[in-house]
């Protein structure tokens, strides 16, 4: 896999693309549940822009503070939820190509990654307000669920190609995807997916019942920077299972460029479908299914996999 | 294309004006805020108390500038000037940055253009003929907020309730003594009103509570003031009217009871994170208020009616997660004299939240067969409410949300969903509502 200089430039703005279709794709899909169907072109392309219509809103509105906030901390965890995301991605290939495809590949996008968890307990802190306090903890008890499950699907996909360079998975997925022979890894992986970037039956940190919990005090530009920073977090950890599971940018005909953006497409559509179709999981509860069922399934499979790997 | 993010607030009374507001909304495709920090219009349903109560002043300076306020004084408002009737609060200038220091002047100095003198005065008019303005100020009915002081006492510093500015429930500043919690810790605790301003949630009612991290460890209910002579609450209104002795047709209540319910539903759909099946209860909620006798309930919204009772039956991960929460057994609900979707789910079941929204289900499904049902209601119908049904409800609120978890807490509420309506004395003559009753005396009174 090969390193190019126009890949740091690329990045951020494919990025920053795919998010806003995705987000465009999510208010087609939220609008027809609250409006009905999209009667004409006309309406169902103002519906599709309207993440981009608040972002304009949102960029146009003076910041309001909470009585003895701390503002700096609001402003470095917002700040650092896109910045995580970016940071993350730097080890995304597209097709064979990415920023840098360092031998530890895969640790570093789960370090970048959990940068969410400060990211969000700050924001949360920070305005000193009951209801956002209440969302930042509630990631730190999504993370001590999700965490442990997340990390043992990405060290089985490590194992199955016997290294953490994010280049040598995608080469060892050249004959079977690893989600065909590995399905509870990155069936857990999809799930923790979900909720790194705190979305879908994960959104309990910024959940309606709180007020958007931690996001419940941002306006203006912060809140713009959070919730564009949450797009770009699920995302990037959408297109990680890509070269993890999904053969990276391995298949026929199309070139990998194209495989990496369809098959990303795909994973993506799906974990913006999931949110649809569910309701918000309160901790309390999937803190006892990660613990009993999703981190022993988990470890047998990577117990399975260790096995493969040796005899092979 | 301009774009507003709303926080609709209601008061008790003003059920019909938040109908007309919501449906305006889905008209415009104007997002509802989750909190006043996403807001940029503030929709106040019903005429704005005066003097401006705490909570109100309160949450208009919650949201970032500039900030507007419109009250919708009659549904006919939401729909032929939304933004018509912004509003100024009175006294806020004057009385609002000493209060509240951390607020610069300026925002509020922003607040007061010349355009909204003008509307103001056309409010001030609007309300004159009123009477009921002049003793607003003093009214106080059982649920008042103040009547919780006393199972706070020992909690913490009384003086300090006024200064909560948490009727949004935003601020922590009652930051309290230490104390053991549920599991033995000692945690700080704090002393917060959610209040009327949060989204989904039961117009005008007033959660004080200490809280202990995230889990509730007292609470009382109480409710701002309602909008006096608001009319008959809402949901209640064709039994109330056929109780008078006036032409209700079984189908009108029954489209009225069947809005109710997906009207409650939406609400706790929301607030269970369900986003998109709370839209669609909302949507058919307005499609079956909007029928007549004339203009039957359209076949596609009964389709999409059985569709959406089903697929929130048949969602286990609902049904896992309210399951066991929230119980009120028969013998309290006995003891407390709770009525409606409660009792029956005492009765049928454990009384948990489940089994709440199973009811309103049921109670759905069930009200589709009448909605074209033209035979009269009787007027002592075994179906007209106990008065107000909500009493119970809020009496029951304390033991039910003590040792809840925050989001637990949210849920068990909106499944009792106390509707303050009921609480809100009827006028004493029918001046401009559109369902007006008939004046009392012209017919059999009820009991």
């Amino acid at each position: 896999m090969a390193d190019a200089w126009w890949s740091v430039l690329a990045l951020p703005v494919m990025l920053v693309v795919a998010a806003c279709v995705a987000a465009g794709f999510d208010a087609l899909l939220g609008a027809s549940a609250a409006y009905g169907p999209a009667g004409s072109v006309r309406v169902w392309g103002t519906r599709a822009a309207t993440p981009l219509r608040e972002a304009r809103r949102l960029l146009g509105q003076p910041a309001r503070r909470t009585k003895a906030a701390d503002t700096a901390l609001v402003r470095v965890g917002t700040a650092l939820l896109p910045t995580a995301a970016l940071l993350a991605g730097a080890v995304l290939p597209l097709g064979f190509t990415a920023v840098s495809d360092p031998g530890v590949g895969i640790v570093w996008f789960n370090a970048m990654e959990a940068l969410a968890w400060a990211a969000v307990w700050l924001t949360g802190w920070g305005p000193n307000a009951a209801l956002s306090m209440i969302g930042g903890y509630r990631f730190l008890a999504l993370g001590l669920a999700y965490e442990l499950p997340h990390m043992f699907a990405l060290t089985t996909a490590g194992l199955g190609a016997g290294s953490l360079r994010v280049g040598e998975v995608v080469a060892a997925q050249e004959g079977l995807w690893f989600a065909v022979w590995m399905p509870v890894a990155f069936a857990v992986y999809l799930l923790s997916a979900l909720a790194m970037a705190f979305w879908g039956p994960f959104d309990q940190p910024v959940g309606a019942d709180a007020a958007q919990g931690a996001a419940a005090e941002l306006s203006g530009v912060d809140r713009l920077v959070f919730f564009g920073g949450r797009w770009l977090l699920l995302v990037v950890a959408a297109a990680f299972s890509v070269p993890l599971f999904l053969g990276g940018g391995h298949g026929p005909l199309l070139p990998a460029w194209a495989w990496t953006v369809v098959k990303t497409a795909a994973v993506l559509a799906l974990l913006i479908g999931v949110r649809r179709a569910l309701p918000t999981l309160r901790l309390d509860r999937f803190m006892g299914l990660a613990w009993m069922v999703l981190l022993p399934l988990v470890l047998l499979q990577a117990l399975a996999v260790s096995v493969v790997v040796v005899l092979r | 294309m301009e774009l507003r993010t709303v926080l609709l607030v209601a008061q008790p009374g003003t059920t019909e004006i938040r109908l007309a507001a919501e449906r305006e909304l889905r008209r415009r495709a104007w997002p509802l805020a989750p909190s006043p920090a996403a807001a940029d219009l503030l929709i106040l349903c019903g005429p704005p108390p005066i003097p401006t109560p705490p909570w109100l002043a309160t949450l208009h300076t919650q949201l970032p500038p500039p900030r507007t306020l419109v009250a919708l004084h009659t549904p006919d408002q939401a729909a032929t000037g939304l933004l018509a009737h912004p509003v100024h609060l009175e006294g806020q200038g004057a009385e609002h940055p000493a209060q509240r220091p951390a607020q610069r002047p300026a925002e509020h100095a922003e607040d007061e253009g010349h355009s909204e003198h003008a509307a103001h005065e056309e409010h001030r008019e609007h309300e004159g003929p009123h009477s009921e303005h002049g003793e607003h100020g003093g009214h106080e009915d059982p649920h008042s907020e103040h009547g919780g002081h006393g199972q706070h006492g020992g909690h913490g510093d009384h003086g300090n309730h006024g200064d909560h500015g948490g009727h949004a429930g935003h601020h922590m500043e009652g930051m309290a003594e230490r104390g053991d919690d549920r599991d033995g810790l000692r945690l700080d605790r704090w002393e917060l009103a959610y209040g009327p301003g949060l989204a989904d949630w039961p117009a005008g009612l007033v959660l004080r509570v200490v809280m202990q991290g995230d889990v509730v460890q007292e609470a009382v209910a109480g409710s701002v003031d309602g909008v006096p002579g608001s009319g008959a609450a809402y949901w209640h209104e064709p039994w109330l009217r056929a109780a008078r002795g006036a032409e209700v047709t079984c189908g009108e209540a029954a489209r009225r009871r069947c809005g109710a319910r997906l009207d409650s539903l939406g609400r706790l759909l929301a607030v269970a994170g369900w986003a998109d099946q709370a839209a669609r209860a909302r949507r058919l909620r307005d499609a079956v208020l909007a029928a007549t006798a004339s203009r039957p309930v359209d076949p596609t919204v009964l389709g999409a009616l059985s569709a959406l009772t089903r697929r929130v039956r048949r969602s286990r991960t609902l049904r896992w997660l309210t399951r066991g929460l929230g119980q009120l057994p028969a013998a309290r609900v006995r003891a407390l004299g709770v009525s409606g979707p409660a009792m029956v789910a005492a009765s049928e079941g454990a009384g948990d939240v489940y089994d709440r929204i199973r009811v309103w289900l049921d109670e759905t499904d069930g009200s589709t067969a009448l909605f074209t049902d033209t035979g009269p209601l009787p007027p002592d119908s075994a179906a007209l409410p106990q008065h107000p049904p909500s009493a119970p409800l809020l009496a029951a609120l304390p033991e039910m949300l003590a040792g809840a978890e925050f989001a637990c807490a949210r849920l068990v509420l909106a499944s009792l969903d106390p509707d303050l309506d009921d609480a809100v004395p009827a006028p004493a003559h029918a001046h401009g509502h559109p369902h007006a009753p008939a004046p009392a005396g012209s017919g059999p009174s009820h009991g």
